[in-house]
């Protein structure tokens, strides 16, 4: 039977493989040298792997460093100066090019004695990122190094500091084109080299709103701004999300969910011989109430009237079926000064009251190592934590043989609870954390 | 019972290959399901070399050819092939053969003093299939036991460094990260000279390889490169008497990829 990505998942037993790359920069140009080189052998502990989107709040990156561990009795490690470092003729270890790759490797022996090895999945990389923070030695001969997303190279370099902007401001679109093809002055690109040093890696999504106050560098919403701090607020008033994904490419693009079922993962009670049973344990399951508001204020203007805040809210009411009385008249408070229209606005406000007021499913589950997802994906779940038909009471052997109708029929039901049952629901991931160590993926997603 | 200094190929920079340079790597790499395998080379007509420069001059009495598929090879040192290796304890004297079978093989040599070893792959066990190598040892030892322990004091094993998974219907899944040879000798009755021998070597603090039963035929292809953690213990008297011999254990566990 051929092998695939799902075969290997599914196997009872098999291989899996993970590795860090890295590369230095050259002490000369500053570029990342232009091969891989491979550091996986000294790895004490591997750490976790984050992403997330619209997990802790709507519009809100949370950025998770990958905190690894290197045995560094060779002094390997050491700070670049240090000749026994591995960064020794190169520049600071700070802002080296990490990749992380995870996967499942197929071997097989033909009959000349010669071995196949196959990777699963083809292009294995789950993480870019940069080391970024301290780097301490310590006398257990290990150092940690802090290994950031790639979004950090955004947070280090000052707004005020770029050129490219026009008298009449830019969209959001022209801006991040601006970041892509950033240079120092003298045609190196900035940015580019940590996104494999290409255009073709920079998805950046369509816009037309023109943001008046992006016309210079020494503009108020500018000069004292960090690039990332704009893009986070171009991110939400355009109501688009910004993220790295697992292939290293940029993107500034929708919150859509893919149309297509990435994975389906199942667990207790379904038998599926493509996908197999990868849930381990669903450890939270149900409506999000904390994220349920009935009323959503925009502000999209620096002052308090009627105009500059704009509100949508359910009517409420005293009755059993108004949720803002069934479950507090809450409110959503979203302040963004560089909204450019009110009926931008009053689109964000639409699609954050579509979002927050309809209480949707979330799930929290641990699977055994599936390496391709992304956020964002759809997901199907199949999972139920007990064997019957929880809405039935009694066996249907002792109770359906004088009816040909099963339907009245009633079941006993398993004693050990009915609390999750799901045949097939599509849900959206928020938050994929990979742990290395463990070959374990904990997910947070959204039913759709 | 044989330890060995560790594997005088280490860096791809060191071999010199006719082709596939991007798999120089697996010549050292224990996991032998990664090999070394040329490419353009698939006709029993054509030689592929596999030449490892050293960057001084070293003793080599140690070689071993781990998962390959030749049926006509020879090795030399210093690039000349009438410079070929004398195999004791073999089914050949000279390291050139010409209708080989084996696909692992251990070789005890006379000792040379040289800078390079190359291996001229010529055909292969299956007619005309490129030629293949999963490991390959250049070394030297640094002591042969010349007895082995007693069985009950020869514990080794394949640890495997695994992922298990028990998935929410109580079933497991296992995944597998790599498999690491460890093992325990535990020797009695030493005399002083090969305490002192073993003091050395452990003093060292550094890789070596374990090969317990090296043959060139029929091999059990037990070799690995490993580190000697822990005590030295051989200062315990075996008896009651102080010249009965020393008494301890070593214990070797298999280093990373």
């Amino acid at each position: 039977m051929a092998e695939t990505i799902l075969s290997q998942i599914k196997a009872p037993n098999s291989y899996v493989f993970r590795r860090v790359l890295l590369k230095r920069k050259s002490a000369m140009t500053g570029l990342h040298e232009s091969v891989w080189q491979d550091i996986s052998s000294d790895v004490k502990t591997w750490g976790s792997i984050r992403r997330e989107i619209d997990n802790v709040r709507y519009s809100k990156i949370k950025f998770g460093d990958v905190l690894m561990k290197f045995e560094n009795s060779s002094g390997r490690y050491n700070p670049h100066e240090d000749d026994a470092s591995f960064w020794f003729g190169y520049a600071s270890q700070q802002r080296s090019l990490i990749k992380i790759e995870a996967g499942f490797t197929h071997s097989t022996l033909a009959s000349d004695n010669i071995w196949t090895n196959t990777e699963y999945p083809s292009t294995p990389s789950v993480f870019y990122g940069i080391i970024s923070g301290d780097l301490y030695n310590s006398d257990d001969n290990h150092v940690q190094f802090s290994i950031r997303p790639l979004l950090q190279v955004f947070r280090d370099y000052p707004a005020k500091n770029l050129t490219g902007f026009t008298s009449t401001g830019l969209t959001a679109t022209q801006f991040f084109q601006m970041i892509r093809d950033q240079t120092d002055g003298s045609s190196n690109f900035i940015f580019r080299p940590f996104f494999g040093d290409t255009t073709t890696n920079w998805n950046i999504g369509s816009t037309s709103n023109i943001y008046a106050n992006l016309n210079t560098n020494n503009s108020v919403d500018v000069f004292d701004k960090t690039v990332w701090d704009i893009m986070e607020k171009l991110a939400e008033s355009e109501d688009k999300i910004i993220y790295v994904d697992n292939l290293g490419t940029f993107n500034f693009t929708t919150r859509d969910v893919t149309s297509t079922v990435a994975f389906h993962f199942l667990g207790n009670g379904f038998v599926d011989t493509e996908y197999g049973h990868t849930i381990k344990k669903v450890s939270k399951f149900g409506k999000r109430q904390t994220d349920f508001y009935s009323r959503v204020e925009v502000k999209w203007i620096d002052s308090n009237t009627f105009t500059a805040v704009r509100v949508k809210e359910t009517a409420f009411a005293v009755t059993g079926s108004n949720d803002a009385w069934n479950l507090g008249h809450r409110t959503f408070k979203f302040e963004n000064f560089w909204i450019p229209t009110i009926t931008v606005a009053d689109t964000i406000l639409d699609n954050i009251y579509n979002n927050v007021t309809v209480l949707k499913n979330n799930i929290e589950f641990t699977s055994s190592f599936v390496p391709h997802i992304d956020i964002l994906d759809r997901v199907r779940m199949s999972y139920d934590s007990s064997a019957l038909n929880p809405t039935s009471r009694w066996d249907l052997f002792d109770w359906s043989a004088d009816d040909t109708s099963t339907a009245q029929d009633l079941y006993w039901d398993r004693f050990r609870g009915d609390a999750i049952r799901l045949i097939g629901a599509d849900f959206k991931i928020l938050s994929i954390d990979l742990s290395l160590d463990k070959f374990e993926t904990k997910i947070v997603a959204i039913e759709i | 019972m044989e330890i060995l200094k560790a594997n005088y190929l280490n860096t791809t920079t060191q071999a010199i290959l006719t082709s596939s340079t991007d798999r120089a790597a697996y010549l050292f790499d224990r996991d032998v399901r990664f090999q070394y395998v040329s490419s353009g080379f698939n006709n029993d007509l054509t030689t592929s070399t596999i030449r490892v420069n050293f960057d001084e001059t070293m003793t080599v009495s140690r070689l071993s050819l781990l998962e390959h598929n030749l049926k006509e090879y020879i090795f030399y040192y210093n690039g000349v092939t009438a410079n070929t290796f004398v195999i004791s304890g073999g089914d050949t004297t000279a390291s050139s053969f010409i209708s080989n079978s084996e696909t692992s093989q251990y070789f005890r040599s006379t000792a040379i003093l040289c800078t390079s070893v190359s291996i001229d792959m010529k055909k292969t066990i299956t007619a005309n299939k490129e030629k293949a190598l999963g490991y390959l040892v250049i070394s030297d030892t640094h002591i042969v036991l010349s007895r082995p322990p007693a069985s009950k004091k020869y514990a080794i094993q394949l640890d495997p460094t695994e992922v298990v998974h028990t998935l929410s219907d109580g079933g497991t899944r296992i995944q597998n990260v790599a498999d690491k040879y460890k093992v325990k000798l535990g020797y009695e009755y030493l005399a002083t000279s090969v305490r002192d021998s073993l003091k050395t070597v452990w003093q060292l603090h550094t890789e070596m390889i374990f090969c317990p039963f090296g043959t060139t035929t029929s091999w059990d292809k037990v070799i690995f490169p490993c580190v000697w953690p822990g005590n030295f213990e051989f200062y315990r008297f075996s008896d009651d008497a102080a010249g009965a011999g020393f008494s301890g254990n070593i214990i070797l566990k298999e280093t990373p990829r």
